[in-house]
């Protein structure tokens, strides 16, 4: 069923059609936040305040070319901008899901790798930022990111590109461990 | 890049790499045929691929956090189902305030209500006492047995103008000094003079 669907039937006080937007949408949006903000926490309460958004617009909400995923993601964007001024990214220290429960070692380099790259990520401008989160962590392919964007696909190239250049720079201190390098 | 298919050079094709990283299926997917076959015949193009496929890995060392069943429950909470509209949703005052109910349950909540409630009914049947052409009319009062009857009285200019020089109008003198009478031997309603 599409989202437009879903959507209408959520207007109308289908509580089952909400489970299935969630179920389908906030992976996506909780993990984009969190990767923005650099902490899970606060992608968290963006991924929430979103959701609670899109309730509010389920009665009034109008089928467009944009589409839902688009419409989410553009609110979660905006809500992470006014997020960003507020908190800088706090380093990950209990992460379990890098955890190795046999090699100790193996899981400090892990946690060691994942700030690296959490911090030089934070570190891009807020459209380099949305590029690469976009594109290399939730599968947007060029097109959609600049339709999200609302800019060109060749800007969409440029930014990723200068994003990525950015990222090579910042990751190369550790670039045997992080890049393979030698 | 334009919706034109061109034959990949290394150019495009490192420009391809230099956005998107390594992995064919990020790439435009009109592109994406050509620049296999292209990598797969150049040792140029494939140094380039290496060098993305590092970056790659490091970024996917960053974990991928799901969404917390704390998150997922706070936000299955804030379904809120759809108000239904009113049937008889532009009834009148009256219905309004007879549908209202106080939402605390708190004791002074409920006396504030009832206090509200009596307030406005007294004041509808007071309204209803004056009518414009200066007849005193006691219809529908919430408590009859405290009203008396009051002989209906000619307008005199108006209430206004006779409030000038300082006397007590007559419509008004009449309805004080009027001796009270009752209808407590019938048990019955007073008679109520229309016009």
């Amino acid at each position: 069923m599409s989202d437009d669907m879903l959507l209408a039937q959520i207007g109308a006080g289908d509580i089952a059609a909400w489970e299935v937007i969630i179920e389908r949408h906030l992976p996506a949006v909780s993990r984009y936040a969190a990767y923005v903000l650099g902490d899970n926490a606060q992608g968290e309460d963006v991924a929430q305040e979103t959701f609670i958004r899109l309730m509010k617009k389920a009665q009034s909400w109008e089928a467009n070319g944009a589409g839902l995923k688009s419409w989410l993601f553009r609110v979660a964007r905006n809500l992470c901008i006014d997020q960003k001024r507020k908190k800088q990214p706090e380093p990950i220290e209990n992460a379990d899901f890098i955890i190795d429960p046999i090699d100790d070692a193996a899981t400090d380099r892990r946690i060691d790798i994942a700030n690296t790259v959490k911090l030089a990520l934070a570190e891009l401008p807020e459209r380099q930022q949305t590029a690469i989160v976009l594109v290399h962590y939730e599968g947007f392919s060029g097109s959609e990111a600049a339709n999200f964007l609302d800019i060109s696909v060749e800007a969409v190239e440029s930014l990723l590109a200068r994003a990525r250049r950015s990222l090579r720079k910042a990751l190369q201190p550790d670039a045997t461990e992080l890049l393979g390098e030698r | 890049m334009s919706d034109k298919i061109e034959p990949m050079t290394l150019d495009r094709l490192r420009e391809l790499i230099e956005a998107y990283g390594a992995n064919p299926e990020r790439w435009p997917e009109q592109e994406r045929g050509l620049a296999v076959v292209f990598i797969a015949t150049s040792a140029e193009a494939q140094g380039l691929l290496e060098e993305a496929v590092a970056l790659d890995r490091a970024l996917d060392a960053l974990p991928a956090p799901e969404p917390s069943q704390a998150l997922r429950n706070g936000i299955l909470n804030a379904f809120t189902p759809a108000k239904p509209v009113a049937a008889n949703e532009n009834d009148g005052l009256v219905a309004t305030i007879t549908r209202w109910r106080p939402r605390s349950h708190s004791a002074w909540h409920k006396a504030a209500a009832a206090a509200v409630m009596f307030g406005v009914l007294c004041g509808v049947g007071v309204s209803q006492v004056f009518t414009t052409t200066g007849t005193i009319v006691i219809a529908q009062q919430p408590f009859p047995q405290f009203i008396q009857p009051i002989p209906e009285q000619p307008l005199q200019n108006g209430v206004a103008a006779l409030t000038l020089d300082g006397e007590i109008p007559a419509i008004l003198a009449n309805t004080v000094l009027q001796p009270e009478v009752t209808n407590d031997e019938t048990g019955e309603d007073p008679e109520v003079p229309l016009t």
